[in-house]
């Protein structure tokens, strides 16, 4: 099954470090990662008083060596080389003034050499490197598998990298890590988005939280960052957050969560840790999860819900017991 | 001094004078005032890492709170569990009594000098001490959590203090239902203890039906030995590795004297952060309690400072970037174990390991988790293998997470594990 972005972000980024269980090809090169969807814009060389953004999805440096490694990720199939294009004819100097590259010793900036890589799964390489061969294009062309990391077209501008990278680097008895890079606003991966929603939820019943919204949740997966993603960003994550809630009521963890009367985006978390007796509370705390473990699971294999859905409607005042008091409600507010 | 009750320890003068007076020979009255039965005069200092839940700084080690926040989450929990507590004139050390029936009273000064790293002492009956400590305040209040000493940890005490003793525990969690069936599907499911009272009762994992020894794996060892060679002994036995398989170090007895060897004072230092003194000076004893809690401290501090994972994004001047800080902190197994049964008792919400998560699995026994800290109500990520596990501390979750999963897994799962070192 074809790794999704997120998947090949990570396993990537896993390259720049030395973690058990996951090769340290990049890392032993002296490359570090330095930035992850760097966007920025230089002028473009065609076309006189235009700029072109630049959007790699990950750049290495190897400061030491006055490397850097610019590689896009492409979990799909073909579908373009425009932004590739671009990459090609970046100059250090770009890098560096409009990028924001760090250059240890600045009289070597100028002899800093770029490389540009673009990463595709290994089921969708020939069509790939059908194309690269067909333009004869200057970027190289690694695939990315279960079995094996390797480059098959062009060369990078470090000969060490470009050795070790068409020799090709096992990945037989490794294992990927996927928590080094969380899911973005921006991502495809649609379960990751769903998941890290769930996740959200999941702290904030452990923290006994009365009320939630969409911006609660995505401060709470998104941390300090969520203030600063763009509008778009906000919208699509609020947009799948409202989804997710809606679904997680009328199915799994509808004893947990219910629509607040009159107000769209408040959803009221219910049977909290703080409710419960000392005693029960460990296995208040094993119920819940298994609720979660069961959610995810069916959102992860898009599996149909196998039981009648509760009604969206009902909201927590036709929960028996649940009488939050007026302070705590208006704090809320 | 006189003897005085705890309520009426009004500084640290107080407090040592009592505390010395019970180590030198507890007298009838202080016996009265403090609870303890004839022969009972023991110091107890219990090791609590205190980390309020809504604290949370997500790019600095560094903590806010004071004695302050200490003092309210304390006044909270004693009334939940019956009893009270006091301020000094010391703004950083208080007294606190849990009450919880007339015969069942445990009294302690906790000295919050440090606001995160409190010692809570007392000369009382140790099963009320412990059960407030260990089974009320560390195990339903998640502000506070045990010390949690993994072997490495302990084996530096002896970089403090000179060792005359040492005990080593292993109890194979793996292979406690030996008899029941394996789960054949790939999913690995969480195992939830029928009878709640077993999470509340112990800091370990306990059955009545502990699988006869011809069944087990893994060896389950006690061993306690006490003696001026001891930690040579034991330093030659961890060097055959054919001989223990698995024995890690639970306890070791600390020793220290002034330069006249005229007083001393002993310690028994357990990997769950008990402290109980022995011999007649109290300075000692103190010396030995905070040289431990200080080098715990500065332990967790570089952990965090080290592997908490977090996410930067940048407004440059012409450019928008994100970038990663931190890395996981990996630990390889020396033997390959059973994964999916081990990702069912880590994440079941229990004790010892805290952690609340749902298990998804990648590949053939190749698991990842996104689980919940129960102390902090924080995540942390997993990735496990038969072979090796990488613990994701994301920012803001508390450094002793670490620890607790290292000592854990060591004393019931593979006390030969590797990890990065934690001083």
């Amino acid at each position: 099954m074809p790794l999704k972005e997120l998947e090949q972000i990570n396993a990537i980024v896993g390259l720049s470090m030395k973690i058990e269980g996951w090769p340290s090809t990049l890392a032993d090169l002296g490359y570090v990662l330095d930035r992850i969807e760097l966007k920025f814009k230089i002028p473009d060389p065609k076309r006189a008083g235009i700029s072109i953004y630049i959007n790699p999805d990950l750049l290495f440096v190897a400061d030491v060596r006055n490397f850097s490694l610019i590689t896009e990720l492409k979990s799909g199939r073909f579908q373009g080389l425009e932004q590739l294009n671009r990459f090609v004819s970046i100059t250090p100097k770009e890098l560096i003034l409009y990028g924001g590259m760090p250059v240890r010793d600045q009289s070597h900036a100028m002899l800093h050499k770029i490389g540009v890589a673009e990463i595709v799964n290994d089921e969708f390489l020939i069509e790939y490197l059908s194309e690269f061969t067909r333009v004869n294009h200057a970027a190289s062309l690694v695939s990315l598998g279960t079995a094996e990391i390797k480059a098959h077209h062009a060369t990078l501008t470090d000969s060490r990298l470009d050795a070790v990278l068409k020799r090709g680097v096992s990945l037989r008895g490794f294992h990927r890590p996927t928590k080094l890079v969380p899911v973005l606003p921006t991502s495809d991966d649609e379960y990751g988005l769903i998941s890290s929603v769930v996740n959200a939820v999941k702290l904030l019943w452990l923290r006994n939280t009365r009320n939630i919204t969409p911006g609660v949740v995505g401060g709470v997966v998104f941390k300090q960052l969520w203030d600063r993603f763009d509008r778009d960003a906000h919208r699509r994550y609020v947009a799948i957050t409202k989804e997710v809630l809606g679904d997680m009521l009328q199915t799994e963890l509808h004893a947990y969560l219910r629509p607040v009367a009159n107000d769209n985006d408040k959803w009221a978390l219910l049977e909290l840790p703080e409710s419960v007796d000392d005693r029960r509370r460990t296995r208040a705390s094993q119920t819940f999860a298994d609720s979660i473990q069961r959610y995810k699971w069916r959102r992860k294999n898009n599996a149909p819900y196998d039981r009648s859905r509760h009604s969206a409607q009902v909201n927590f005042e036709d929960v028996p017991g649940y009488l939050p008091n007026k302070t705590e409600a208006d704090e809320d507010k | 001094m006189d003897a005085v009750a705890v309520a009426d320890i009004k500084s640290r003068r107080d407090f040592h004078e009592s505390f010395q007076a019970a180590m030198s020979g507890a007298h009838d009255t202080l016996r009265a005032l403090w609870h303890f039965e004839r022969g009972q005069n023991l110091p107890k200092s219990y090791l609590v890492e205190f980390h309020p839940v809504d604290s949370h700084n997500d790019n600095s080690t560094a903590h806010s709170w004071g004695t302050t926040e200490v003092y309210t989450a304390l006044k909270r929990a004693t009334k939940k569990y019956g009893g009270e507590i006091g301020k000094t004139q010391d703004d950083g050390l208080f007294w606190l009594r849990n009450s919880e029936g007339p015969e069942h009273e445990a009294d302690f000064v906790v000295d919050c000098l440090d606001p995160r790293f409190l010692v809570f002492h007392t000369l009382s009956n140790v099963e009320y001490t412990d059960r407030f400590i260990i089974n009320r305040l560390t195990q339903y209040q998640p502000e506070f959590d045990l010390f949690w000493f993994p072997v490495s940890l302990l084996e530096r005490t002896e970089t403090r203090e000179r060792i005359n003793g040492w005990q080593a525990q292993f109890r194979p969690m793996l292979d406690v239902d030996l008899m029941i069936e394996p789960d054949e599907s790939n999913e690995p499911t969480i195992d939830h203890a029928e009878d709640e009272s077993i999470q509340y009762e112990s800091t370990e994992f306990e059955s009545s039906d502990e699988p006869p020894a011809r069944l087990l794996h893994r060896p389950r060892l006690n061993i306690d030995l006490e003696y001026q060679y001891a930690f040579e002994t034991y330093k030659k036995l961890r060097e055959q590795p054919d001989l223990l398989p698995d024995m890690p170090l639970s306890a070791v007895l600390a020793e220290r004297s002034d330069e006249n060897a005229t007083s001393y004072a002993r310690a028994r230092i357990t990997s769950d952060g008990k402290i109980t003194g022995r011999g007649p000076d109290f300075g000692s004893y103190l010396q030995i309690v905070s040289g431990t809690l200080n080098d715990y401290a500065q332990v967790i501090q570089r952990l965090e400072s080290k592997y908490w994972i977090r996410v930067d994004m940048r407004h440059e001047r012409k450019s928008v970037a994100i970038s990663v800080i931190g890395e996981p902190f990996c630990i390889r197994f020396s033997h390959e174990v059973d994964v999916k049964r081990l990702v069912g008792f880590m994440f079941n919400c229990s004790r010892p390991f805290r952690l609340m998560g749902e298990v998804e699995a990648i590949e053939e026994d190749y698991f990842t988790v996104e689980a919940v800290d129960l102390h902090v109500n924080q995540p942390v990520g997993f990735e496990i293998a038969s072979t090796f596990m990488r613990i994701y501390l994301y920012a803001g979750t508390c450094g002793n997470t670490l620890v607790r999963i290292i000592r854990s897994l060591q004393h019931s799962i593979d006390s030969k594990l590797e990890h990065p070192p934690l001083a």
